[in-house]
């Protein structure tokens, strides 16, 4: 009954559950920068004229919220191969269904962050620029997204986060992340106290890094209090302005 | 006084027509800024100041009438898609005119160097370097030479429009368009912005100015134009429309102006 320490100690330094760790964070950041990159024009969209656009993004938005990620998963690991041999052929493996999943999901929730981040951008400002004579594509670059992301920063770790611990759905299609490895492990040890904790103290250690990261960018790229102002978000956005 | 430096016209405004759905904003705006000369806009709040000069710089795209900024003449025909006016023209218009906003309007994100490079460097083309040196060159003029690596928000609101100016120089303005640039300072800073104003005025920098300020008004204009009811109500030399103005409306408005306001650059 009681805590093995060396029962603990051995898979957290283990290859299987750091390889495992590996595979839980590639897939939460490849699925959140495939949302981001999604949700950026759906947000673009959701705030333009278009009425049919709209009314398209606002059914995808309220299919994808309502039906559980761990459906979405079993759906693109075990349906679409039945749509087409495409799924079939070995690059689709259960990382790229996870990540599809998670992909389309995280798109429904990341578009409302862009939206609220794009409409809080400084009207003014946007004026200015036209006034200079900007492209509405630089514009774009150089004045709306910077501000956008800056805006953005917040929500979107706190959705990095939940996408984080989703990725661990990805046990039921045999993923091998940080989940599928512990029930393996507890499966033929019955060591739960023990493996629980290796694979809790990864999540915790991964969610611990990636928020001083949060409070260190934030703090980069505050321009908007008056004790120290950031530098170098336009270098990081491939701006050229500086 | 600038009379005598009036020359070939930068900006020529023929029979300006402007509405916003069914409220017709200017009703035949005829408007003559010669090089070098000052033309403040005066009237009534909501009278169309800052619609006419929205319209010179096209962020504003006119019914109906014609503008010509340095000889190009735009023609607007409100019935086509941006009055049939080609983006790439409307485009370069704007690059052609440096505009000051009440409101400041810094790019908050970049730096005040950035903010004053960022028009030669990416509409006009200018080489970084050389956009860099110029921008530090029309910091130190405008008086916050030191400033260059402060983000907007570190600066006062007086230092802030001085900064916006700048940046509006540096795109070698054919004129400058001010609207309302004191309005939204608090009254100890609007002396040291239009100090810098009244500098570049008489260093012979074009300008439309819509302005509150009266007494500055009197001393940098080389015209002054009173809008009223979409209309131009009276327009003349500064010391005629000022002091002696040969309306009601725009005596009304003088003197309730000068009732209120006071402040001026001191000599
Ligand atoms: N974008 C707009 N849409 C509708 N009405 C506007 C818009 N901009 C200005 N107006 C109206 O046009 C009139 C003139 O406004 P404006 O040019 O801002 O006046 P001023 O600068 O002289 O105070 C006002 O009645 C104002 O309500
Ligand atoms: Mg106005």
């Amino acid at each position: 009954m009681s805590f093995n320490l060396d029962v603990f100690l051995t898979p957290l330094f283990s290859l299987v559950f750091m390889k495992a760790a590996l595979i839980t964070v590639a897939l939460a950041v490849a699925a959140h920068a495939g949302a981001i990159l999604i949700s950026v024009p759906m947000a673009l969209g959701l705030n333009s004229g278009r009425r049919l656009i709209r009314a398209m993004i606002r059914v995808y938005v309220g299919v994808f919220r309502a039906i559980p990620t761990l459906l979405w998963m079993l759906f693109f690991w075990n349906a679409m191969p039945q749509f087409s041999p495409i799924f079939r052929e070995s690059w689709y493996t259960p990382f790229m269904a996870a990540w599809i999943a998670l992909v389309v999901n995280e798109a429904a929730y990341q578009v409302e962050i862009n939206r609220a981040a794009l409409n809080a951008v400084d009207r003014a400002q946007i004026q200015a620029a036209t006034a200079f004579g900007f492209h509405p594509l630089q514009i774009f670059r150089l004045v709306t997204l910077p501000q956008a992301a800056r805006i953005a920063l917040p929500p979107t770790v706190n959705e990095f986060i939940t996408l984080l611990k989703a990725t661990s759905l990805a046990s039921v299609i045999s993923l091998q992340e940080l989940m599928t490895v512990t029930n393996q492990a507890v499966a033929t040890t019955f060591q739960f106290q023990e493996y629980y904790a290796v694979a809790a103290l990864y999540y915790l250690v991964i969610v611990t890094v990636l928020t001083l990261f949060q409070s260190r960018l934030e703090r980069r790229f505050d321009w908007t209090t008056e004790r120290k102002a950031g530098r170098g978000l336009m270098r990081l956005l491939g701006g050229r302005a500086r | 006084m600038s009379e005598a430096k009036a020359g070939q016209p930068r900006i020529r405004v023929r029979d300006l027509v402007k509405s916003y759905n069914r409220l017709t904003v200017l009703k035949g705006i005829d408007l003559d800024a010669e090089e070098g000369s000052v033309v403040t806009l005066i009237g009534s709040s909501g009278s169309g100041k800052s619609t006419l000069l929205r319209c010179l710089n096209l962020l504003e795209i006119p019914d109906s009438g014609d503008i010509a900024i340095d000889g190009e003449t735009l023609h607007f025909d409100g019935r086509k898609r941006a009055g049939g006016v080609d983006p790439r023209q409307i485009r370069r218009v704007r690059s052609s005119l440096g505009m000051v906003f009440q409101n400041f309007a810094l790019w908050s994100h970049m730096t005040i160097l950035e903010n004053v490079i960022a028009a030669p460097v990416h509409v006009l083309g200018v080489p970084r370097e050389q956009a860099v040196e110029r921008a530090h060159a029309l910091l130190r003029r405008v008086g916050i030479g030191d400033k260059h690596a402060c983000f907007p928000v570190q600066l006062s609101g007086g230092q802030q429009q001085r900064a916006a100016i700048a940046r509006a120089l540096a795109i070698e303005p054919k004129a400058l368009l001010f609207d309302e640039p004191t309005s939204a300072l608090d009254p100890e800073l609007v002396s040291e912005v239009l100090r810098v104003i009244r500098d570049l005025a008489e260093g012979g920098i074009t300008m439309v100015l819509v302005t509150h300020e009266l007494r500055f008004a009197r001393e940098v204009s080389s015209r002054v134009i009173f809008l009223h009811q979409g209309v131009i109500g009276e327009t003349g030399p500064p010391d005629q429309v000022l002091r002696d103005p040969q309306t009601e409306a725009c005596r009304r408005f003088v003197r309730s102006e000068f009732g209120t306001r006071m402040s001026s650059v001191e000599e």
